[in-house]
């Protein structure tokens, strides 16, 4: 099988400013972000690429990377470990050559481990985020870039114009050679968002990355790569069709949580793989739903005792609400403890916090949470009895209020 | 625990269990939404610390073998730790089938003998309590007993169906009867033991050699023991049940739905396979904004439209907009369609019930074929069966897996206490 010959470095090293994930970030990757209730960022590529029958895997990290370490482990959920195959992370390290160093940009990252590339002898590498959610077919984007005369494809989705953002790359293409590519354009340009999924023949790559790290310290994949590579290089097109969602901040997060409960985001049918062992996620008891408590639009994960009310919330593995609380809009993640007559809504609550009886944890102002409302409580953070949390209050990672 | 070694007899057929241990052995059977029986019993032995267990099995052990694997998932895995399936092989002998739990254990002695356990606990794999076996060892060593047995306090009047103890001031066994119409004694055996080595294979070598034994622990071995050497009782106050019959089956679930400090899955810390049928990595479970759920246990990857009450459901299961479940145990990816109404129900895996069914209402006629199993009132559907729309069921009904619509021949009113059968003829049945 033409897979055989390919391997993937997975991206999941990225520095997530204190603005966009704030309390979420302090511990953890972005790529290690819990969602929608078992799984965690990482997994959305590493099942694709499961499913794609990609199985030897780079993952570079570089910030804070002990719980995507702990979650990726030997890469057994994804099929990952046996013979020839891996899920390797790929950490920053020092040697006798001064360029080696923390990572400098996506470029230096892939520079870095030109090794782990070269020992496997791949006739293609994909380069993919492993932060952002989607349910990409790189097979079939194999099979499409093999049948061009390309050396590079990479996969674009087709956006509306008015869901424009001025954070994503954006390409022009004619048929399905890629023309342009625009990086972060100040207004739309095109339609076509790239989706930070590449795939190069090997050879190129590795002449690529190797001359671009002669000349400079910093280089990113895309400025200083496939920017100048699409003017020079035909670049074939793959269109997907299907979901990608990109999480620029907490309230991104917070809001496909809420595109989850809506239906508009289809995980169910996607054959997400996670670690089970991490936090005992696949091990733990069927949710307890108790007649003191009441339920509704909301999702439940193993492990929850529900003997409160929950609505359009989600609550993953192991979260208690007692009885007479109320949790709307919120997110709640493992462990987390309401205890009674708390009130909460617009609330994300990290694993392990504990709301002690009598608080009042709300967000909403008219009806309505804004990202500038939104509560947000760190890990093991600790909220004594009787308080109020007003809107927009970020609580760091254990803290006791 | 180097010397410690455990044997967890998961041969049963557990007839009383009627279609539900029709393709699989007892200690595979569903339990609380995501275990399996033997989970149980298995969590026990690995959070007690013991690291060699040997499972003998024999009743379609397929199921079985699929969830245990090596063991990986309860943490028998490494250099020092083992999960051993002892299925019965072919040797010697004309007849290499398990005659008796005790013929199980004599035909593995090659694999307690090799592990060198010195302390033999010979457990049950279909019996559900939480137990840290290191205190009962610790007992077995203090009292320099051959053989300790855990018992627990039943009312009297239900002691006829138990293995019964009876004790002096010491708590050493003096007398031992196997489901005795007139008990001595109120002190039932649990069904998990703890020999020591040389004792164990002394007398089971003697009871090989006895061509009228049945070859059985409780009936032959114990008996004998308690005649010839130390044999101690130890008292276990925890929770404990055998679910063997579909009755209790169904009464041990609704225990575990009245929140009980001593049966609380959220404390036991029982271990299970999440990667049997992927179900640890489902979606969560959805609630509707139509939904109401009043005391139950709810599997992961479960989509709730309607109004589920007193139940378990395990992983998977789909309950449209009006449907009603109550008292009822609904295992895994079963889709109940609107409008039905179920109560008292047990359903295995992958049924379809079509909208707007009745099922488990109307007079408690026992079930006419199967009255031995099917007089409580439970109507027990089995695996990938389908119940066609509008279709009434009464209590105590048997509906046979991959029973289809036409089964039911166009009638939709099926009386308390019929059996619907599938018309798919297994090969193996005949």
């Amino acid at each position: 099988m033409m897979t055989e010959d390919t391997i993937a470095m997975v991206l999941a090293g990225g520095v997530p400013t204190r603005e966009q994930f704030s309390v979420l970030t302090m511990n953890r990757s972005k790529a290690a972000l819990p969602f929608g209730g078992v799984y965690r960022l990482i997994d959305f590529s590493l099942s694709c690429l499961m499913d794609s029958d990609i199985e030897r895997v780079g993952i570079i990290t570089q910030f804070l990377p002990s719980s995507l370490i702990d979650h990726v482990a030997d890469g057994y959920s994804w099929d990952m470990k046996g013979y020839q195959r891996c899920a390797k992370i790929l950490p920053p390290y020092i040697s006798y050559e001064d360029n080696h160093r923390w990572y400098r940009g996506t470029g230096n990252a892939i520079l870095q481990n030109i090794n782990f590339i070269k020992d496997r002898q791949p006739k293609h590498v994909f380069i993919v985020p492993g932060e952002h959610i989607y349910d990409v077919d790189f097979k079939k984007m194999l099979r499409q870039h093999e049948k061009s005369d390309s050396q590079i494809t990479l996969a674009y989705k087709e956006m509306p114009e008015q869901r424009y953002c001025p954070r994503f790359g954006y390409v022009k293409k004619q048929d399905s050679t890629i023309t342009d590519f625009i990086e972060k354009p100040d207004e739309p340009k095109s339609r076509y968002v790239s989706l930070g999924i590449y795939l190069f023949d090997t050879e190129v790559l590795l002449e690529e990355i190797e001359k671009r790290g002669e000349d400079r310290d910093f280089f990113d994949l895309v400025s200083h790569i496939i920017v100048p590579l699409a003017n020079e290089k035909r670049i074939e097109g793959y269109e997907h069709k299907g979901k990608w969602c990109y999480l620029y901040d907490y309230l991104d997060y917070f809001l496909y949580h809420r595109d989850l409960l809506n239906g508009d985001l289809p995980l169910r049918e996607w054959n997400i793989m996670t670690n089970l062992e991490d936090r005992d996620t696949g091990f733990r008891p069927p949710a307890q739903l108790y007649s003191s408590g009441n339920i509704n639009h909301s999702l439940v994960a193993p492990g929850c005792i529900i003997e409160g009310e929950v609505e359009s919330s989600v609550l993953f593995p192991g979260v208690h609400v007692k009885r007479n609380s109320k949790v709307t809009h919120s997110i709640i993640m493992h462990d987390a403890v309401i205890k009674e007559n708390c009130e909460v809504s617009g609330l994300i609550c990290d694993k392990d916090v504990v709301i002690e009886p009598h608080c009042k944890v709300v967000a909403m102002q008219k009806n309505l949470i804004s990202r500038d409302s939104l509560i947000l409580l760190g890990k093991s953070s600790h909220i004594q009895s009787k308080q109020k949390i007003k809107p927009g209050t970020h609580i760091k990672p254990g803290t006791i209020l | 625990m180097n010397n410690t070694i455990a044997l967890i007899l998961a041969g049963g057929q557990g007839s009383r269990l009627g279609i539900l241990s029709q393709k699989r052995a007892k200690p595979a059977l569903i339990f609380g939404g995501s275990y399996r029986i033997i989970d149980f019993t298995l969590s026990n032995v690995i959070n007690s610390g013991i690291q060699t267990v040997g499972i003998l099995t024999q009743y379609k052990p397929l199921s079985l073998m699929d969830h245990i694997g090596k063991g990986e998932t309860w943490g028998f895995i490494g250099r020092k730790r083992l999960c051993r399936i002892l299925p019965p092989y072919t040797g010697i002998k004309d007849t290499d089938w398990y005659l008796g739990t005790a013929d199980a254990v004599l035909q593995n002695l090659s694999f307690v003998q090799k592990y060198q356990g010195e302390n033999i606990f010979v457990l049950s794999g279909d019996h559900i309590y939480n137990m840290d076996y290191r205190k009962m060892l610790d007992f077995h060593l203090q009292k320099e007993a051959d053989l300790t047995i855990a018992v627990q306090k039943v009312p009297l009047q239900e002691a006829h169906r138990f293995g019964i103890a009876v004790t002096n001031k010491s708590d050493k066994i003096v007398e031992f009867q196997e489901k005795p119409p007139h008990p001595k004694n109120d002190l039932a055996s649990l069904g998990i033991y703890i020999f020591s080595r040389e004792k164990l294979f002394k007398r089971l070598r003697e009871d090989a050699n006895d061509p009228y034994s049945d070859h059985d622990f409780g009936k032959n071995i114990i008996p004998r023991m308690i005649d010839k050497d130390n044999v101690y009782a130890y008292k276990f106050d925890g929770y404990w049940k055998d679910v063997g019959t579909i009755s209790s089956y169904w009464e041990t679930h609704m225990e575990l739905l009245e929140g009980r400090e001593d049966f609380d899955l959220h404390k036991w810390k029982v271990r299970k396979n999440p990667y049997d049928r992927s179900v640890g990595e489902k979606f969560s479970s959805f609630f509707s904004k139509s939904s109401r759920v009043e005391n139950s246990i709810i599997g992961i990857g479960c989509s709730i439209e309607g109004k589920i009450i007193n139940s378990v459901l395990s992983p998977g299961v789909i309950v449209k907009k009006g449907a009603v479940i109550e008292d009822s145990i609904i295992m895994n990816d079963s889709y109940i369609g609107s409008d039905t109404h179920m109560k008292k129900c047990v359903t295995d895996k992958d049924i379809t019930v079509a909208s707007d069914a009745r099922i488990g209402m109307g007079p408690n006629t026992p079930n006419s074929k199967y009255q031995n199993l099917l007089s409580d009132g439970i109507t027990v559907i089995g695996k990938q069966a389908h119940i066609p729309a509008d279709t009434t069921i009464g209590k105590n009904c048997l509906i046979f897996p991959d029973v289809t619509e036409e089964c039911f021949e166009g009638n939709k009113k099926i009386a308390s206490g019929s059996t619907i059968h599938s018309k798919v003829e297994h090969f193996w049945e005949k």
